[in-house]
């Protein structure tokens, strides 16, 4: 399937902000979610003629993006060098969170990867069960068991730390 | 279907999307009270889970920087490969990639100043800086600030509540600015810089060492809440004079 240069900076605009969002709940940090972005968008333009379904597009950059995180989990768990300034960083970054944000993130890290990835596709709403499925190279009936459980495991996580997410307004211009 | 099944399957719903619930399930929901509540606690979770996802906001500069490094990864593809190729035409790619790396950096550095205006500005929150003009009339104090900072005398609507007691000249990253006090809040003052810290007028706030920031940008100027309180209270604050997006 031919993908012209419009088309794939249309999906750019349109996509960018689902990404991040995903790439931000699954990595913990702004900087990593948009290093991982940036690196889904370079990398499913190289491999653009791949993709089977123009319609598609979404669920196929979601996987990649998938890819790019797994593939940085396991570059991190080979060992990074961290320095005190980036560590302090982290440290004031985290201190500056929203406490639901805070709590979310903590929660979301608890879980183990193979329910954290599906269960912060199912937040965003974005993708059916069979995109996701797609998505994450499951069998349907896998997702959906991993789902239940994962999100099972959120919520008595975040009970656990008896302070239940506020609703909170977001601004909107 | 008993209540331990239906406790189980219970997440493994999606209320609100196109699929319904199964009947069994639904009929259960409709006689029990108590799995009624749980399911309804559920609901009533999953939906702040969802808010505060997408609380978070993407960098203004990224889809930009996303644009910028795709039109470099073009044009180094676009390199001819062809031996036969000669002349000037196999360096046509070199301005334009070069063109790209301007933008990119433009974009990174845009962000970099903006970051550190804001780590500036939240310095202010421990050490305010002294009022160079002190007065209550509104009118007055806003004249005095188009002198430091021209444009400052007409401020946003959003902030037509808002009563003053003086102002000071400031400099953030090189710029000039003015830090205006607030009447009947002495933890709150306004800082008018002549700097974009956002593409857009969205109010972002964020917690700051002992204080807390909101911000947002409106024709090519930046406003600057700063409230020695935590979010809660800059918000309370901002509430009652109406400044909300």
């Amino acid at each position: 399937m031919r993908v012209d240069d419009k088309t794939f900076d249309g999906w750019v605009r349109e996509h960018h902000r689902l990404l991040f969002g995903l790439a931000y709940w699954w990595a913990g940090s702004q900087s990593d979610a948009e290093e991982l972005t940036q690196e889904t968008f370079f990398q499913a333009y190289r491999s653009r003629h791949t993709l089977k379904d123009l319609g598609a597009a979404k669920g196929w950059l979601v996987g990649i993006l998938r890819h790019c995180f797994l593939h940085s989990i396991r570059k991190r768990s080979h060992g990074r060098e961290v320095f005190l300034e980036e560590a302090h960083q982290v440290m004031s970054a985290e201190a500056s969170l929203d406490p639901n944000v805070l709590a979310l993130h903590r929660a979301i890290d608890q879980l183990d990867e193979r329910y954290q990835v599906p269960v912060v596709l199912f937040y965003f709403q974005e993708l059916s069960y069979k995109e996701i499925a797609e998505a994450l190279e499951l069998p349907l009936g896998t997702v959906m068991s991993r789902l239940s459980r994962g999100r099972q495991l959120l919520h008595a996580t975040l009970e656990a730390k008896r302070k239940p997410l506020l609703v909170k307004e977001v601004k909107k211009a | 279907m008993t209540c331990e099944f239906f406790l189980t399957q219970m997440y493994a719903q999606r209320p609100g999307s196109d699929t319904p619930l199964p009947q069994e399930f639904a009929d259960h929901l409709r006689t029990c009270a108590s799995c009624s509540r749980e399911f309804a606690r559920m609901v009533e979770q999953d939906a702040s889970i969802r808010q505060t996802m997408h609380s978070v906001s993407v960098p203004s500069t990224l889809e930009a920087s996303i644009l910028a490094g795709l039109a470099l990864e073009r044009t180094s593809s676009a390199v001819p490969t062809n031996s036969r190729t000669r002349g000037w035409r196999r360096w046509l790619w070199v301005p334009a990639a070069v063109a790209a790396l301007v933008m990119v950096s433009v974009f990174a550095y845009a962000r970099w100043q903006s970051q550190s205006a804001l780590q500036q500005v939240a310095g202010m929150l421990h050490v305010a800086p002294t009022l160079s003009m002190e007065g209550e009339d509104r009118e007055q104090i806003l004249r005095w600030s188009e002198q430091v900072e021209p444009g400052a005398s007409s401020l946003p609507s959003r902030l037509d509540r808002v009563q003053f007691l003086g102002a000071a000249a400031v400099q953030v990253n090189h710029h000039s600015a003015v830090l205006l006090r607030m009447k009947h809040e002495p933890r709150a003052s306004l800082l008018v810089l002549d700097h974009p810290l956002l593409g857009t007028d969205h109010i972002k706030s964020r917690s700051a060492g002992d204080g807390s920031l909101a911000y947002w940008s409106e024709q090519k100027k930046s406003y600057v809440l700063l409230f020695q309180g935590n979010q809660a209270e800059l918000q309370s604050y901002m509430q009652r004079m109406g400044i909300t997006a």
